[in-house]
């Protein structure tokens, strides 16, 4: 120790990388070898377990995440953050039904905040939907919300399998509900399209015109006024709202990666326009480039009514979309 | 210190022989130290700005224990004439849980009455948070506020303590923000920064509106404490003033979770859920919009929600921009959609779904601005449009313009006048305001990457934006314009300028591992120890509390071969290595308060550090401990260095502690050997 410098040794920054404070190499690969390092050196513990395992999800590796959640949980049985992160990964791995023994015993956790506890039923919810449980999803989204009544995904899910089960009522009521709590425009178009499924056109219409008056981009808001308009009977007006519609969305389109959200609206202006083909056509480059069940789901019900029943005037199946 | 904790230690002091007086005076230091170490007493987080609008602002403030709270304002700051109503403060509480140790005083507040109020999820015991709405305010419009305790004033009677609301919606002016991230680590480059950036504005002359973090503000894992230290107290001077609009990051995201709104990133801040600063009610604090005058700004949480278009984010994301009247429009979140600084665009599945998902959403709704962090560099993008692809990043048909962008330079990025459908945004990655930088290559897309610590400065007027890279010691380094005017064309290129490619250099120099700004000192260089040299410690019972060391010598700091004194005896270690192993007590009066331990220590040329019998930290040692010790590497370089401590939330506890390192030479005739340490603790 007799001659002093300044420089650090590598060893000395590797054995850095372990802790929490912000460093050069902070990419996941880097995190997971030094968390690694670090439950060498320490003892597994959940918490760094924990850490690694996000970082494995980040990277895509499901299979290493999960492996350490379980480790996790051995060693903290208790730890609702860990049961809720394992049994998430296992859904997203697609083993449902190791995904909602997890989620059962997070719910078994005692003194379970209450946003989580409505977390972790809303992951059940999922793991029920996969099951094809409808009704146990519903239920389990009601719950969520009876936990945590902010929680906007909870409603806007429960109102998809409150349509998909055939109880507007409900819907409509569980929406307000959820406008009155949280205030949350989504819920507010969500509910519109409520009114839509069920056909109060007039309802609807009041409801659509101050929306689109407020809107800078109307494409939306004008599929969704020529539902009611065509409920009513008022197809010329309906069809020019879809023609701007469309114009509209055109303008937007991105070249070459499409955007799903615009070949979702897309997809319904033509589906109201009788181009079923075309149609189906969006649904299903939409529900490749993240447009997820519910486009899946609406190619799956055109393709059934293009077999020559009358699509006009028609109330949609839809589920969430606004 | 809990009371559990305290009792203890008053046995402990008690089995040593204390007489009753001495052991109450020495409680009695015990909380005078505690009240030495606040100087801002009641306050445990000073007054500082959340979510404005044109007529509210919100002032936040922390106390030890309840206060009287009153917040009074006006427009000059020696006349406060109004007062806040009581009911427009909400107050929330950690009170912990029924039959957790805690101190009598706070045991006393677990009133019916406080355990009703809203929850602190993760402050330390005793806190109280007050968030007090300003309601009734004329726009654009400079006021004073001060906070009391009742009639008490607790804030100082200074034109500092002030805040300005916003325009009138569409009010066009010159505004001025600031944009920074992965910031909060207590460590001087964040300094550095902030008082760049406060440099440069005060030589300019125009202050700032507001500002914006992108996230990792508290680093390792957004524990209260590192809030506490690497974000309120380092940004103080600015926060007090001005409102920060932030971002959750990953860091944060360990302890704090967008779907259940709970953690302390979601206690420390007040962001508008139900459209209170204009953009459409989010219903949730994880993602929310607001305008500001001429220019609308959408915050995502790019860290822990569905970022998928089915999901709820993206589709109020959508629903928002319909309604979105503003003249710009700048959306901020953590994760970038490119980079190749420090974190690898191409490669990590957040970052390529912020990309493909959430992008063509903003796009084809006519952002401008895209500003994220993450990634520890600077990186200013040309104006670019379209590249999602889940693949690697290409330039080649997504730039439209492949100039600097700067004024002075190939002129500023042109675009209608307006929010327009992809016409190009400018995509800012300024995760460089703290965090020690990297960099593994260049993004094609990208125009100018910076490897120097800095944060971004923004003013827009009118049609035009600019956007300024401040470094560290207060100097532009990169500038950029936007100006939307008229409808230019729109060109896509197919051959755009391309940035040189990036070479790695081949011997990369690091720079030390630096230490916290702020620290206390917990054992003094120089300090008293108990020494076994010369012999190995049976087993790891010598690092345990409790363990009996009085064979051992006591002897001060430095021990070192040099001075001959500890060493002489013989080296017993298996290889014939001088070895070395010190222990000593040091206490802390409240463990969950403190942000980081580490050692300023010299040494050589391994190390393995102990907190209270568990290993936290090894240098230079490759496996096992003691007479096992393998692969103990030369220590090149010299002289002391910060090494900070692992899992101190795991393992430090209130009261005494133990600290114990064991030190091992390279080789037998290594004779530089020797140790000198001390504990800091960062404030
Ligand atoms: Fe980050």
């Amino acid at each position: 120790m007799a001659s002093i410098g300044t420089r650090i040794g590598w060893s000395l920054l590797c054995a850095f990388l372990c802790l929490g404070v912000a460093r050069a190499h902070d990419s996941p690969e880097h995190q997971i070898e030094a968390l690694s390092e670090r439950l060498i050196r320490e003892g597994a513990s959940a918490d760094v377990l924990l850490e690694r395992a996000i970082e494995y999800r980040v990277l895509g590796k499901l299979k290493e995440a999960a492996r350490d959640l379980q480790r996790a949980v051995r060693l903290a049985p208790s730890d609702s953050l860990v049961l809720l992160e394992l049994a998430q990964i296992e859904l997203q791995r697609g083993r449902v039904s190791e995904a909602l023994l997890w989620a059962r015993r997070a719910l078994q956790v005692p003194g379970l905040a209450t946003g989580e506890r409505a977390a972790i039923l809303m992951i059940r919810s999922h793991c029920r939907a996969a099951q094809g449980s409808k009704l146990e999803a519903l239920d389990d989204c009601s719950e969520a919300l009876r936990w945590n009544p902010q929680l906007i995904s909870a409603y806007l899910e429960r109102s998809a399998w409150q349509q998909r089960l055939h109880r507007p009522h409900e819907r409509i009521l569980g929406l307000e509900e959820g406008i009155r709590r949280t205030g949350a425009g989504l819920l507010v178009a969500e509910r519109i399209e409520a009114l839509l499924d069920e056909g109060q056109w007039q309802q609807a219409l009041e409801a659509i015109e101050p929306e689109l008056t407020a809107s800078r981009l109307q494409g939306t808001w004008k599929i969704r006024r020529a539902r009611a308009l065509k409920g009513l009977s008022r197809r010329t007006e309906a069809e020019r709202d879809l023609q701007s519609a469309l114009e509209e969305i055109e303008l937007r389109m991105p070249r070459v990666v499409k955007d799903s959200s615009l070949l979702m609206d897309r997809a319904l202006a033509r589906e109201l326009l009788g181009q079923t083909e075309a149609a189906i056509q969006d649904y299903k480059l939409a529900a490749g480039c993240g447009g997820g069940e519910e486009a899946i789901e609406a190619g799956r019900r055109l393709r059934r009514t293009r077999s020559g029943r009358p699509l006009w005037p028609w109330r949609t199946q839809r589920t969430t979309q606004h | 210190m809990k009371e559990s904790a305290l009792l203890t230690l008053f046995s402990q002091q008690k089995r040593s022989g204390l007489g009753r007086w001495a052991r109450w005076l020495w409680l009695l230091g015990v909380s005078v130290s505690a009240l030495a170490q606040n100087p801002h007493r009641p306050f445990t987080r000073l007054p500082y700005l959340q979510g404005s609008s044109p007529t509210q602002i919100h002032v936040l403030w922390r106390t030890e224990g309840p206060i009287q709270p009153v917040v009074r304002w006006g427009t000059r700051p020696d006349r406060l004439d109004q007062t806040v109503p009581l009911a427009a403060i909400v107050t929330r509480a950690s009170l912990g849980t029924n039959g957790q140790p805690m101190l009598p005083q706070w045991q006393s507040l677990r009133t019916p009455e406080n355990l009703s109020l809203p929850k602190l999820h993760s402050a330390p015991i005793g806190t109280f948070q007050y968030e007090a709405a300003i309601e009734g305010l004329s726009p654009d419009t400079v006021y004073y506020y001060g906070v009391f305790n009742g009639s008490e004033r607790l804030t100082a009677e200074s034109p500092e303590q002030r805040f300005q609301t916003q325009p009138k919606p569409g009010t066009v002016r010159p505004y001025r923000f600031w944009v920074l991230g992965d910031s909060g680590t207590g460590r001087e480059a964040q300094r550095a920064v902030h008082e760049g950036m406060q440099a440069w504005v005060k030589q300019d002359g125009r202050p700032l509106d507001f500002w914006i973090h992108v996230g990792d503000m508290a680093y390792g894992t957004g524990r209260d404490v590192e809030f506490q230290s690497r974000f309120f107290e380092s940004y103080q001077t600015t926060l007090r003033n001005s409102v920060c609009w932030p971002a959750m990051g990953n860091h944060e995201g360990h302890t704090s979770k967008g779907s259940t709104g709970i953690g302390p990133y979601y206690d420390a801040y007040w962001v508008p859920t139900r459209a209170e600063s204009g953009g459409l009610a989010s219903g949730t604090e994880a993602y929310y919009s607001f305008d500001h005058g001429n220019i609308h700004f959408i915050c995502l949480d790019s860290h822990d929600l569905d970022r998928k278009p089915s999901g709820a984010m993206a589709k109020w994301l959508k629903a928002d921009l319909e309604k979105a009247k503003a003249e710009w429009l700048i959306a901020f979140w953590h994760h970038p959609p490119y980079t190749k600084g420090s974190h690898d665009s191409d490669k990590e599945a957040d970052l390529i779904e912020v990309r493909h998902h959430l992008l063509p959403i903003l796009e084809s709704g006519g952002v401008d601005l895209v500003l994220t962090g993450h990634s520890h560099v600077y990186e200013r993008s040309m104006l670019l449009d379209g590249a999602y692809s889940t693949n690697a990043t290409v330039a080649e048909n997504f730039i439209l313009d492949d100039g600097d962008g700067d004024p002075r330079g190939d002129g500023a990025y042109l675009k209608g006048a307006g929010l327009r459908p992809h016409e190009g945004a400018v995509q800012v990655v300024a995760g460089h305001s703290g965090a020690s930088l990297g960099r593994v290559g260049t993004s094609p897309v990208m125009r100018r990457t910076l490897v120097e610590h800095g944060s971004l400065l923004v003013d827009v007027e009118g049609d035009t934006l600019v956007g300024r890279m401040i470094n560290r010691e207060g100097v532009e380094r990169d500038r950029f314009s936007l100006v939307k005017r008229g409808a230019p064309l729109v060109r896509r290129l197919s051959l755009p300028w391309q940035p040189p490619e990036y070479k790695a250099p081949e011997k990369a120099t690091k720079s030390p591992y630096p230490p916290p700004l702020d620290h206390a000192v917990l054992i003094p260089a120089g300090g008293e120890w108990r020494v076994l040299s010369g012999a190995h410690p049976q087993g790891s019972l010598w690092t345990q509390p409790g363990f009996d060391d009085s064979s051992w010598l006591l002897a001060k700091a430095p021990f070192n071969s040099g001075r001959g004194r500890l060493l002489g005896e013989g080296r017993a270690s298996k290889e014939g290595r001088p070895s070395l192993y010190v222990r000593r007590n040091f206490t802390v009066t409240q463990a969950d308060t403190v942000t980081e331990l580490g050692l300023w220590v010299d040494y050589a040329d391994g190390i393995i550090v102990y907190l209270n019998g568990q290993e936290v930290t090894r240098v230079n040692v490759g496996r096992s401990s003691g007479r096992n010790a393998q692969g103990i590497k030369l220590r090149e370089d010299s002289g002391a260095v910060y090494v900070p401590l692992g899992s101190i939330a795991r393992f430090l506890v209130d009261g005494v502690n133990v600290l114990a390192i064991e030190c091992h030479a390279h080789s037998e005739g290594s004779i530089d050997f020797g140790l000198n340490p001390a504990l800091w603790m960062e404030d």
